[in-house]
């Protein structure tokens, strides 16, 4: 069993090492029978960390990894989030901390099927961010159909049956974060079955393009990611990170449309992160979107 | 005129299966020159992938003309009605070119 300390950080920004050099590197790639995670050090993660952390375990779950979990149970505030977070109840089938009670700025941890995303999605994540803002789910109703991008890349492209989606309302920061996460192909792996050379960075900037497709299924009409950039960047003034393989890509406002960025990583994520940061004043505004308008061709 | 009423065959309006059973429904009526009303009515927005196999797909069968004339979208909202010019408007644009889907 090869012994894995979980780092004192573990964000967005470290994920990929993590993924990388302890899981696939010390554990995968040596062959051990299994992993025992420690999490004695980690004193700070933020929900791309926590969808990290699911990702590792469904890649070890893949390569059949005994998983052991230790000092899970020390009182420390990571360790209370985690729980607080569901991660351990949907890990290990329990709690472990008793009498401590869902925190109102986070959405539980869930694992979701591709082909049953919906009812977590309109019967826990939108109300409760609409509790979170104190505005009726209809008014969000965009913003879900727009959510609905992501969870249809994961459906359509990733491979897998499953990814996970979690949630966290930061109200002193006046923003609220989505992560959907998938272990599956990951998306510079498509994008290379239309474009074989491409790097990974370039891939990710191409699948942010309006109409760009691999033609891989006959949903693909590559239109997704770019109305989740569009929505997000331009309509609400937030922004989309993806992390997929060593790929990195930002999408945020442009003077007409999001302005995509992507960035070559040091290691690799295997599968995909999408991260979509709202700016929550101006989600109210949405309403407008959802008022009836004659159509005219 | 035929109207079909989205949330009567795909209440969710969400996958792109749920837009193939409208696609199914508006395709034949179309092709034989009908006019349909399509109608959103209780539906406030959809993802891309209802719009892509309800509405776009319908421009590989019958011309985006015939689709114009015949087709009347009813009881939608700015966020439906933007979505559906603006992937039309890119059919147009993209007419020819295998590098873009429609």
């Amino acid at each position: 069993m090869r012994a894995v300390k979980i780092p004192y950080r573990l964000t967005h920004q470290e994920c990929n090492h993590f993924i990388h050099e302890e899981v696939i590197n010390k554990v995968i790639l040596q062959n051990a029978r299994g992993v025992v995670f420690d999490f004695s050090g980690i004193t700070f993660i933020d929900p791309s960390g926590l969808a990290a952390l699911y990702n590792s375990i469904k890649i070890l779950e893949h390569y059949q990894k005994e998983i052991i979990f230790t000092n899970h149970d020390m009182t420390t505030d990571v360790n209370n989030y985690l729980d607080d977070s569901g991660f351990y109840s949907t890990m290990i089938g329990t709690r472990v901390f008793q009498g401590r009670t869902r925190r109102p700025t986070t959405v539980p941890i869930h694992i979701f099927g591709i082909n049953n995303y919906y009812g977590h999605l309109t019967g826990e994540l939108m109300p409760w961010i609409a509790t979170s803002l104190g505005i009726t789910p209809q008014s969000l109703d965009v913003l879900r159909a727009t959510l609905e991008e992501a969870y249809h890349n994961v459906a359509y492209h990733s491979g897998v049956n499953e990814g996970c989606v979690f949630a966290q309302h930061y109200p002193k920061r006046k923003t609220l974060e989505v992560i959907i996460s998938d272990h599956g192909k990951g998306i510079p792996h498509r994008v290379r079955t239309k474009i074989p050379n491409i790097s990974d960075s370039n891939a990710l900037e191409q699948a942010f393009e309006k109409g760009f497709t691999t033609g891989s299924v006959v949903s693909n009409r590559g239109w997704g990611l770019w109305q989740l950039a569009n929505f997000t960047a331009q309509k609400n003034g937030g922004h989309v990170t993806i992390r997929s393989g060593q790929g990195y890509a930002k999408a945020e406002r442009g003077p007409e449309e999001p302005k995509i960025r992507a960035w070559k990583t040091d290691w690799a994520y295997p599968g995909t992160l999408v991260r979509v940061v709202l700016e929550t004043d101006t989600l109210q505004e949405l309403r407008n979107d959802t008022e009836e308008e004659v159509f005219t061709w | 005129m035929v109207v079909i009423r989205i949330q009567e065959h795909a209440p969710q309006a969400s996958t792109y299966a749920d837009g193939q059973a409208i696609f199914d429904l508006l395709k034949p009526r179309l092709a034989q020159g009908e006019e349909v009303t399509l109608s959103f009515n209780g539906i406030l927005a959809v993802p891309s992938a209802f719009i892509n196999a309800a509405i776009v797909q319908l421009v590989e069968h019958v011309p985006l003309t015939q689709v114009r004339q015949q087709l009347r979208i009813a009881d939608s909202t700015r966020a439906i009605n933007n979505l559906i010019r603006t992937r039309l408007e890119f059919v147009e644009r993209s007419a020819g070119d295998t590098t873009y889907a429609h």
